[in-house]
């Protein structure tokens, strides 16, 4: 089963409610807001979609369906961006 | 003899007479945390120690070494020193130019605090600060706020502490000559910058006892087609991008290994503050226009 952690060499920090990150090896700047906010919390140890998406449905007024597809989207994004990693098993 | 003055709640010691700081008598200052300025030779350089960064900077966690051909080499360390090589022949305005910009702006970042390059106007009792590129008005601004009763706290160089209080230190501005004498101001008694660059100190005025105040309001100033002044506030995301980018000497942080920390200082901030853009028509710098709009919207933001 893929579970998702962070990316462990990256800087991030609060800016309000918002989060802003920064990549050192690829020097690059990123932003997280609403929801991804929240995943980022989440994912500070691996977790699986599942586990995630049942956080994010006991926060949010969302069908855990609903809910694990656009979180399934986000990690992609985030995955794609170096800022998550995939463990596999 | 060296000089002694003040400027960022430091004890400068400078063996350079720094006529735009504050002077203190010799016994004076004796709690506040010392910097000293010294002339000499500079020490040998290890380029493995402290590499270089770009064409005249070198730079490590404590160091960061500057070399200005025909002017001088500056080392800047630990926050607390700043040894200058002068080149020969130099005059002392030209090595004052780069000690108080540059030099000065590198020991603040060693000393922990964000520089930000703009001016910080104080206003109700709090800061405003007003960013923006090299030839925008920034400095214009300033003197028009000045020539209003409104004490300036910081031009070009404005460090900014952790829990966002602008910290005044060099008591002048920096201005053209032509944008003074649009101004009004008699630059007969002007002092100039330096023999390369035609811009005049203008000594700020009625200011002694101008303290840290809190920074309540940001502004990032540019031109464009508009036919008045416009002021578009910046929120969520989009508030990292001006402060990081507007950062004063920003590949410092990079050479002294404090982009992490400059992340968390621009984040924490943008949190505490009203940020705004804000557009003047380039077709014509109405400079009343300009602080009206701003005071107003300042007003709107308390």
């Amino acid at each position: 089963m893929k579970r998702y952690v962070r990316q462990p060499d990256l800087i991030f920090t609060e800016m309000g409610d918002e989060l802003v990150m920064m990549s050192i090896e690829q020097d690059a700047y990123f932003g997280l807001s609403g929801a991804g906010c929240k995943i980022w919390e989440l994912i500070e140890n691996p977790l699986s979609l599942g586990e995630i998406a049942q956080a994010l449905t006991t926060e949010y007024e969302v069908d855990e369906e609903t809910c694990r597809a656009d979180a399934k989207a986000f990690l992609t994004q985030l995955e794609a961006r170096k800022l998550v990693k995939a463990i596999e098993g | 003899m060296p000089f002694i003055h003040k400027a960022y709640g430091l004890r400068i010691r400078s063996d350079l007479e720094l006529p735009e700081l504050k002077s203190l008598q010799p016994d004076e200052g004796r709690s506040l945390a010392e910097v000293s300025v010294r002339l000499g030779i500079l020490p040998n350089l290890d380029p493995l120690a402290c590499p270089r960064f770009d064409l005249h900077t070198w730079a490590n966690e404590t160091s960061l070494r500057l070399s200005i051909p025909e002017v001088g080499s500056f080392l800047v360390r630990n926050g607390n020193e700043i040894l200058i090589e002068p080149a020969p022949g130099i005059d002392e305005d030209s090595l004052r130019v780069f000690l108080v910009g540059s030099a000065f702006g590198a020991l603040l970042m060693q000393r922990g605090l964000l520089v930000l390059h703009g001016n910080a106007i104080r206003v109700a009792n709090h800061a405003m600060i007003c960013c923006g590129d090299s030839g925008v008005g920034k400095s214009t601004l300033a003197a028009g706020f000045m020539l209003r009763d409104y004490a300036v706290l910081a031009d070009d160089v404005v460090p900014v502490s952790s829990d966002a209080y602008a910290i005044p230190g060099v008591r002048r501005i920096k201005l053209w000559r032509d944008a003074a004498e649009r101004l009004g101001i008699s630059t007969a008694s002007l002092h100039r910058v330096s023999p390369d660059i035609d811009k005049l100190h203008l000594p700020l005025k009625g200011q002694e006892d101008v303290t840290p105040l809190k920074i309540r309001w940001i502004y990032f100033l540019n031109s464009g087609p508009v036919n008045q002044v416009k002021i578009d506030p910046i929120d969520g995301l989009e508030r990292f991008q001006p402060l990081h980018d507007n950062t004063y000497r920003l590949p410092f942080v990079d050479g002294l290994k404090l982009r992490g920390k400059h992340l968390a200082q621009c984040a924490q901030l943008a949190s505490q503050v009203h940020l705004a853009r804000v557009t003047r028509p380039e077709a014509s710098f109405d400079l009343d226009a300009l602080i009206e709009g701003l005071l107003k919207d300042m007003g709107d933001c308390q």
